[in-house]
């Protein structure tokens, strides 16, 4: 003992405080862990006490900002002391501010003091256990869903916790979160910064750690979203053992945050859903807070602010629900007397707490608006979300001409077999609509469905399956060291966000164009999709012609219908895209006033058709391949009064149609001028298929329906003025 | 003579607890040396005078641990339970032996290697040894600190391997050259003695006996 008291003195004054960093600390940025066979150097050893009152029993490890002892203090109070080494006035500021911050999740920050050479040292609780990137470690092929929860929930209790206190963590990583038998608690959040919704980029230094950062860090945004982001890769980790995005440099991995998609397919729901959302690419996108995060996963927060697994949620491989609860309070009115079945007693990693204010006054409050997504609420729309989103994941990984292709071969598919899909379209719609009102009456909306109640979820993949990955992926990662700890370039921000923000941005700038430069562009267009309209509808007749067998002569009248008519609808739609261009889209107003164009276009279509003569029952080739023939009952025939005895439509049936088509179709986002891109095949395709759905439940002849839709989304398309963003992002 | 001019006042009302002698590594744990051939395990409290302390729901002298040649005995002092039976008498441990003390409090018996008859003794779920171990070391002949999973002592992040071996009394380090082990700042061969309060400081070694 006395050997030691001698030597402290001689060993505080031999050393400056600056000098002889050691390794680790510099290149613990980059490194997820610290890196294998660099020796953690202390500056004090046992027994020193830099600190008045603290005595330092060993080193614990050294972070970004420092490095960390375990200490007694006199009195025998075990603590940490954190050595404030860079950016002192920075880190002390930021500490300041979390000094008083009280969660069970937390690392406690007790104090800040001063040496006598004027260092800081941050005083906090210590931690006795692994952090959650040893225990990572341990589990190379990732962790069991159930304890992969426990640990999560804590995690997002946590942070939930900061984001209420105005703080965003900044840097959450494994690394930075401790576990203590069975309690998470977050560390490191004095690099945290004060959330201000003016100011959101303080300091210009980069923070965090590449793999755990999210793509608009680059820009200098550190809104509460980073964090939802980072959570989301913590949880991949968790499950798989990897981080989504990997690489060699730096750079490659922000790249792919900026880029790149995860891999969820070693994923099981609701895992996947939640680690995509969070993960958006565009921050709006991603999950508005914590909370909301916990639900989609069927964990939430109690009144005091601890995770706690709602139970109605039966399990985690069952889908989430976000409304649970709500019918365990509505069966009890006395809230003595409810049942304590509705949430589970225990608390994630800590004693049951009993006795506490009322969860669902809680749930049903603050914590209701969250629950928004109806989506995820059905299991059967969620179902087909689910493959859409793969089906549409699978599309874009085809190469360009790949894409051409299989829309073509659909269109074709779809026309030529409308006969059979169309009628099973509308059985499925309309026992969906049953199933439906069946499942909201059975209060399916606000509480869980057993697991084998409708058995629309055989896709999903049971928790208790081991999540694999293939060797090759869970490698751990020994490249980090080499990446450069090169400060973060300002990066790109993703296409996407950028396209969004430069929309609004133009569209501003469109609603102070003067009275003539808009009527010009409305003459200009007109006169544009005029002769467009012409072409495509001859061309669109001369199909037609190939397939008549007939004399051709009656078919002119129809060209003449077809053109005349979309060009119309053209005009309507260039007329009230132009009005609409420099507004907000509100998709059911704005389609609701095409609705009352299309009443009119029916109208005038009747009043064409007639003018004209069109021989529809001569020229519609319907019998032959499109009409749905039920028996003997055409039944999209059957609305009497729509159709004479040969079928043609009579002024509601023209009606019908063209109200429907207008309504089903946002034409204006065809001719918006900041659309995508200049001509979209896509919206061509889209049109004729919801030309197709109509016509499936208001007959109109074929194919001139489709040749309608089509020549007016092509028509529509090549008259509209178009921006080019990516052009435009050039010049500025 | 200056120690006889040192007041005694300092040292007799404050007995607490004996200390273990303990090793703190920088970076890995600090970790109790039980060379004695008898350890006693009991409740933390002032005054207790156990060899190694729990803080705990157990009685004051709840168990000792006897060496006997290479192998450690548990000899129940209360209630005890190995594996799960209750003992009446002495048991020999084996690698991956859970004593249970009273109620709720387990300990898991280690025994790395069967070249060493050290073992280490670790304390299960929230209970903690009373000052703060990351584990007790039952020393046997020799005990070995280094990366290997094997190790008495698992330090990650080290690529050398420090063995302690006895000498008479005192404890002895080998390790190897390239490790550069500085005491006092100045640079020792191996072997040396292993002196409480000194700071053993090598490239990526860096302890202190307690």
């Amino acid at each position: 003992m006395f050997t030691m008291l001698r030597r402290r003195p001689r060993e505080i004054l031999a050393k400056n405080p600056t000098e002889g960093l050691p390794l680790g600390n510099h290149s613990n940025e980059l490194s997820r862990s610290e890196p294998i066979g660099v020796s953690m150097k202390f500056q004090y050893g046992s027994g020193d006490t830099p600190l008045d009152g603290y005595k330092i029993k060993r080193g614990v490890g050294s972070g970004g900002f420092g490095e960390v002892y375990f200490a007694e203090s006199d009195s025998g109070k075990e603590v940490a002391l954190k050595r404030i080494q860079k950016n002192l006035e920075v880190e002390v500021r930021g500490v300041r501010h979390c000094l008083n911050l009280r969660h069970p999740n937390l690392v406690a920050i007790y104090d800040i003091k001063f040496d006598k050479i004027e260092q800081g040292w941050i005083v906090m609780e210590y931690i006795d256990g692994d952090s959650l990137r040893d225990l990572m470690d341990k589990a190379p092929q990732g962790m069991p869903a159930a304890e992969t929860m426990q640990w999560f929930a804590q995690l997002a209790a946590g942070v939930a916790y900061l984001h209420d206190q105005g703080i965003v963590h900044r840097d959450l990583k494994p690394a930075n979160v401790f576990t203590d038998g069975g309690l998470i608690k977050i560390g490191d959040y004095g690099l945290s910064k004060y959330i201000s919704a003016s100011r959101r980029g303080g300091q210009t230094e980069s923070v965090g750690t590449f793999h755990y950062m999210a793509p608009e860090i680059g820009k200098g945004e550190y809104g509460k979203e980073i964090d939802i982001y980072s959570l989301g890769i913590i949880l991949y980790e968790l499950l798989t053992g990897t981080v989504p995005f990997d690489g060699e440099s730096s750079q490659e991995i922000i790249l792919k945050h900026l880029t790149a998609d995860p891999d969820l397919s070693q994923v099981p729901q609701p895992f996947a859903y939640v680690i995509q959302k969070s993960m958006a690419k565009n921050p709006t996108s991603r999950f508005r807070d914590c909370r909301e995060m916990l639900t989609a996963l069927g964990w939430g927060l109690d009144a005091s602010g601890l995770a706690i697994k709602v139970t109605n949620a039966v399990d985690v491989n069952v889908p989430p629900l976000l409304q649970p609860a709500r019918t365990a309070s509505r069966a009890t009115e006395i809230p003595i007397a409810r049942p304590i079945g509705s949430f589970d007693a225990t608390v994630a990693g800590s004693p049951p707490v009993q006795g506490k204010s009322d969860p669902w006054k809680y749930r049903n409050g603050r914590n209701r608006d969250n629950i928004t997504d109806s989506l995820y609420r059905e299991p059967v729309a969620r179902a087909i979300h689910q493959a859409v989103g793969e089906a549409q994941t699978f599309f874009r990984s085809l190469p360009p001409g790949g894409r051409g292709v299989a829309i073509a071969v659909s269109i074709i598919f779809l026309l030529m077999n409308s006969a059979w899909i169309a009628p099973m379209m509308f059985l499925f719609l309309g026992a969906y609509v049953c199933y439906y009102v069946v499942w909201y009456l059975l209060g399916g909306a606000n509480k869980p469905i057993p697991a084998n109640a409708t058995g629309a979820r055989p896709q999903y993949a049971r928790y208790d399956q081991p999540v694999r990955t293939s060797p090759a992926m869970v490698q751990p990662t020994v490249h980090y060291q080499n990446a450069p700890p090169a400060a973060l370039k300002p990066t790109p921000i993703p296409y996407r966000v950028a396209l969004r923000n430069w929309q609004t941005e133009q569209r501003n700038d469109l609603k102070k164009r003067g009275f003539w430069t808009r009527s010009h562009e409305y003459t200009r267009s007109w006169t544009v999709s005029g002769i467009v309209t012409a072409v495509l509808a001859v061309c669109g007749g001369m199909l037609t012609i190939a397939r008549y067998d007939g004399n051709a002569n009656p078919l002119v009248s129809g060209i003449a219908w077809v053109s005349i008519m979309s060009l119309a609808m053209t005009w309507t739609v260039l007329f009230l895209a132009r009005r609409w261009e420099s507004r907000d889209e509100d998709s059911i107003v704005f389609r609701f006033v095409q609705l009352t164009a299309g009443v009119l276009l029916g109208v005038g279509s009747y009043s064409l058709s007639e003018f004209l003569m069109v021989p529809w029952s001569d020229i519609a080739t319907s019998q032959n391949f499109v009409v749905i023939n039920d028996g003997n009952v055409m039944w999209n025939k059957s609305w009497k009064g729509f159709y004479d005895q040969n079928s043609v439509p009579l002024l509601a049936g023209h009606i019908a149609y063209f109200g429907s088509l207008m309504w089903m179709v946002r034409w204006w986002r065809q001719s918006d001028i900041l659309r995508k891109s200049r001509f979209s095949a896509w919206s061509i395709a889209w049109s004729v298929a919801m030309a197709a759905l109509v016509q499936g439940f208001f007959y109109f002849p074929a194919p001139w329906c489709f040749i309608l839709a089509g020549v007016t989304s092509f028509s529509l398309q090549m008259s509209s003025p178009w921006m080019d963003f990516k052009q435009n992002k050039q010049i500025t | 003579m200056s120690h006889l001019a040192r007041p005694v006042s300092s040292s007799a009302p404050t007995i607490a607890m004996p200390q273990p002698k303990i090793l703190w590594i920088d970076g890995v744990g600090s970790y109790a040396i039980c060379d004695q051939n008898e350890v006693t395990i009991g409740q933390a409290f002032p005054g207790n005078q156990v060899d190694l302390a729990i803080r705990g729901d157990l009685s004051r002298r709840a168990a000792v641990i006897r060496r006997h040649g290479e192998d450690h005995l548990v000899q129940p002092l209360q209630s005890v339970h190995v594996n799960g039976t209750e003992i009446d008498r002495a048991v020999v441990l084996c690698d991956g032996s859970i004593i249970s003390l009273g109620s709720r409090i387990e300990l898991r018996y280690v025994k790395p290697t069967q070249l060493s008859g050290s073992a280490r003794l670790e304390l299960i779920g929230h209970t903690r040894w009373q000052p703060l171990l990351s584990a007790a070391l039952l020393m046997g002949e020799s005990c070995v600190l280094g990366p290997e999973l094997n190790s008495h002592v698992v330090c990650p992040d080290w690529t050398t391997k420090v063995v302690l071996f006895r000498n008479g009394k005192e404890w002895m380090c080998r390790v190897s050259e390239q490790a550069n082990i500085q005491i006092d700042g100045k640079l020792v061969r191996a072997p040396f003695p292993l002196v409480q309060g000194q700071r053993i400081r090598g490239d990526e070694i860096s302890m202190t006996l307690e």
